[in-house]
């Protein structure tokens, strides 16, 4: 054994993650204690030093109708664009993959959603939507359908909103189930035909959904995680009006932390946030990761 | 031969893109009948084995099952079995399931596979039942009785490749496809593998259609071995046939290892084949630049014969490789592992073990052997 020599490496061991490790501990992990910190204060933007009040805040949210209103809103919306975009991904990722030609071009243009500037198209949708001059309205005029104000109506706000996430989200979906079923050995869907499996959703059912599974598994998580986050449109459309009926979780917590400057209380909303998004890993990484590896 | 039932392939063609693979295919293979499709990889054995199965569609020719024209038929209304070379077993299911699922597409409708739903249908249970007792029973002869809960990741290589073999004599083919299935396997397990196989297929007692590129096995297990080349059958005969009268150079250098030797010749105006100016025995119509083939078993040092020098050598085991030189060709020759070394010696052969092949490489009829 030589001792030096172990040493010396394990210096170099340390020496090498210290970087990643700095990182995660800077930017990671000291403002997620922080925000645990502040979740139990009362910390107002210019108001030193924050008092201790334990569970206050959390307490306040349960009472606070807008904070219900809007965590029933994400709800709402996850449960819309959570599984459409995850089964429109792989109904296009399907159907993509099945097309003898112009694959490229259906993968770039569901997939232009995805690398374009959410904010920037939010201007187009808003367009698109507009009661009066929108063409989405303009289409429905013309097939005798008074369209409804899809934006600006507490009715179909929340469905608009969702529209959209569907709209950013599938084209992402549809990627990953593309490269999912490119991985699909070619030999499993011939021994499925050989086998008898003669109509494509024999096929399907044999091979493609169960071999499918751990693409699946990990796209419904980031669905999950990308449609709690929705903030960008909300922000933008209709800053979670009209009453409150584009209310999202992650909105309130912005306007109540950068509006109102409840710092405190915004960060309670953060911790409501973080816990839903890490019971979602953890079903994950704990439930569902087993059932759908076969290894 | 007349009409046979089991397979037939007449004048199938086939292309990629520009490449053809396949040039006017002809084959037939009787129920009961092993066949070995033998070539080099490339060749395009596995793509006509995938239009057999139905997975490729022939650009031109016909595949006939049983008599009845299945060219243009779906896959899975052939009664085709296929052992793929990576076995492809569904992994997410058990052995028993994997050997099932011929059976259930048969026997079970679209709605009585259905997840829950199915389980409640009348008459799914009983199907399920009987079902698992087809399982059983091509499961006990291959030794899977005890592996039937696993999965396939639980499974050697060598319990796949039975899983595979038991998925596609499950249902009593008429056509039974093998596409490599010993390739991934090691030394020990190919052999004992091979009689199995050899051993289902009599009972199954299907049109039996082994792709393989490996000449032991073809050799070994087949009734008849079709050679196949860039796309076309050179010679399909039985084992013998293709070794010891092969139909043109091509197919004497791929069968036998190491390959046979084919040293320049001549057949003077006598019609007499010289080899290195010495008379070989051997008289043929032919006149001019022959080509003579000998076996490396075929040729023995002797007292006197052609003076050859020795090069190298490779000791076997149960006998060695004498590289050598007569005059400036080369040849290799298998010899007794104690044959005394000396860097001189003289070989000679019978003329009856001599092969002969024309300018155009293919052989001469029966090599006109006549004793000088």
């Amino acid at each position: 054994m030589r001792e030096g020599g172990s040493r010396g490496e394990a210096l170099a061991g340390w020496l090498l993650t210290a970087p990643a490790a700095l990182a995660f501990l800077l930017l990671l992990l000291a403002p997620t204690l922080a925000a645990i910190a502040l979740a139990f204060s009362d910390y107002e933007l210019g108001q030193w030093p924050p008092a201790w009040i334990g569970l206050d805040n959390f307490r306040e949210l349960w009472m606070d109708r807008g904070f219900r209103t809007s965590f029933v809103n994400t709800l709402v919306y996850v449960g819309i664009v959570a599984p459409v975009s995850v089964l429109g991904g792989l109904g296009l990722a399907l159907l993509i993959e099945g097309a003898a030609r112009g694959r490229t071009f259906f993968r770039a243009v569901f997939f232009l959603p995805v690398v374009s500037l959410t904010v920037a198209m939010a201007a187009a949708w808003q367009y698109l939507l507009h009661p009066t001059i929108g063409p989405v309205n303009a289409a429905l005029r013309l097939l005798g359908i008074t369209g409804p104000a899809w934006l600006s109506s507490s009715d179909t706000v929340l469905l608009s909103l969702a529209a959209i996430g569907v709209w950013e989200g599938v084209g992402f979906n549809m990627v990953l189930f593309m490269a999912g079923l490119t991985a699909i050995p070619r030999e499993l869907r011939e021994a499925a035909l050989v086998d008898g499996a003669q109509r494509g959703w024999d096929r399907f059912r044999l091979v493609t959904w169960p071999l499918l599974g751990p693409t699946t598994l990990f796209v419904v998580t980031i669905s999950l995680v990308r449609s709690v986050r929705v903030f960008d449109t909300v922000a933008v459309l209709t800053r979670g009006g009209p009453n409150k009926a584009s209310e999202v979780l992650l909105y309130t917590m912005y306007t109540e932390g950068f509006t109102f400057l409840r710092l405190g209380y915004s960060a309670a909303i953060t911790l409501v946030f973080l816990a839903i998004v890490l019971a979602l890993m953890l079903l994950q990484t704990r439930v569902l990761d087993r059932r759908v590896h076969y290894g | 031969m007349g009409p046979v039932n089991g397979l037939e392939l007449h004048g199938i063609g086939k292309a990629f893109g520009q490449t053809q693979v396949l040039h006017e295919v002809d084959l037939a293979v009787r129920p009961g009948e092993f066949v070995a499709l033998l070539g080099p990889s490339g060749c395009g054995k596995s793509t006509l084995m995938r239009i057999v199965a139905g997975i490729e569609t022939a650009d031109r020719g016909t595949v006939r099952i049983g008599g009845a024209d299945v060219t243009r038929a779906h896959a899975a209304t052939r009664n085709v079995a296929m052992v793929f070379q990576n076995y492809a077993l569904y992994p997410h299911l058990t052995a028993a399931q994997n050997i099932a699922v011929p059976l259930a597409m048969r026997r079970l409708s679209a709605w009585q596979r259905a997840p829950l739903l199915g389980a409640l249908l009348p008459g799914t249970r009983a199907v399920r039942r009987t079902m698992m007792e087809d399982v059983a029973r091509v499961a006990e002869p291959l030794g899977l009785t005890p592996l039937l809960a696993r999965k396939p990741a639980q499974l050697s290589g060598g319990q796949r490749q039975r899983v595979a073999l038991a998925r596609a004599v499950v249902r009593d083919p008429s056509v039974f496809l093998l596409d490599e299935p010993l390739s991934n396997l090691d030394a020990a397990l190919r052999s004992t593998t091979r009689r199995e196989i050899v051993e289902i297929h009599r009972r199954t007692g299907a049109a039996t259609l082994y792709v393989t590129h490996d000449q032991a096995e073809a050799l070994t297990m087949a009734d008849r071995v079709a050679v196949m080349l860039a796309g076309r059958i050179l010679q399909c005969g039985t084992p013998r046939e293709v070794y010891e009268q092969p139909a043109d150079l091509r197919v004497a250098r791929f069968l036998g290892d190491p390959a046979i030797n084919l040293l320049e010749a001549e057949a003077g105006e006598d019609g007499a084949v010289r080899l290195e100016g010495r008379a070989t025995g051997l008289m043929t119509r032919q006149r001019g630049p022959l080509t003579l083939g000998i076996r490396p078993e075929a040729l023995e040092a002797a007292p006197e014969g052609w003076p050859a020098t020795v090069t190298a050598r490779e000791y076997l085991g149960e006998a060695q490789l004498l590289h050598a030189r007569i005059g400036a060709q080369p040849v290799i020759l298998r010899v007794p592992p104690g044959l005394a070394e000396a860097p001189q010696m003289h070989l000679r052969f019978d003329p009856r073990d001599a092969l002969l092949f024309g300018a155009d490489g293919m052989r001469l009829p029966a090599a006109e052997a006549l004793h000088a």
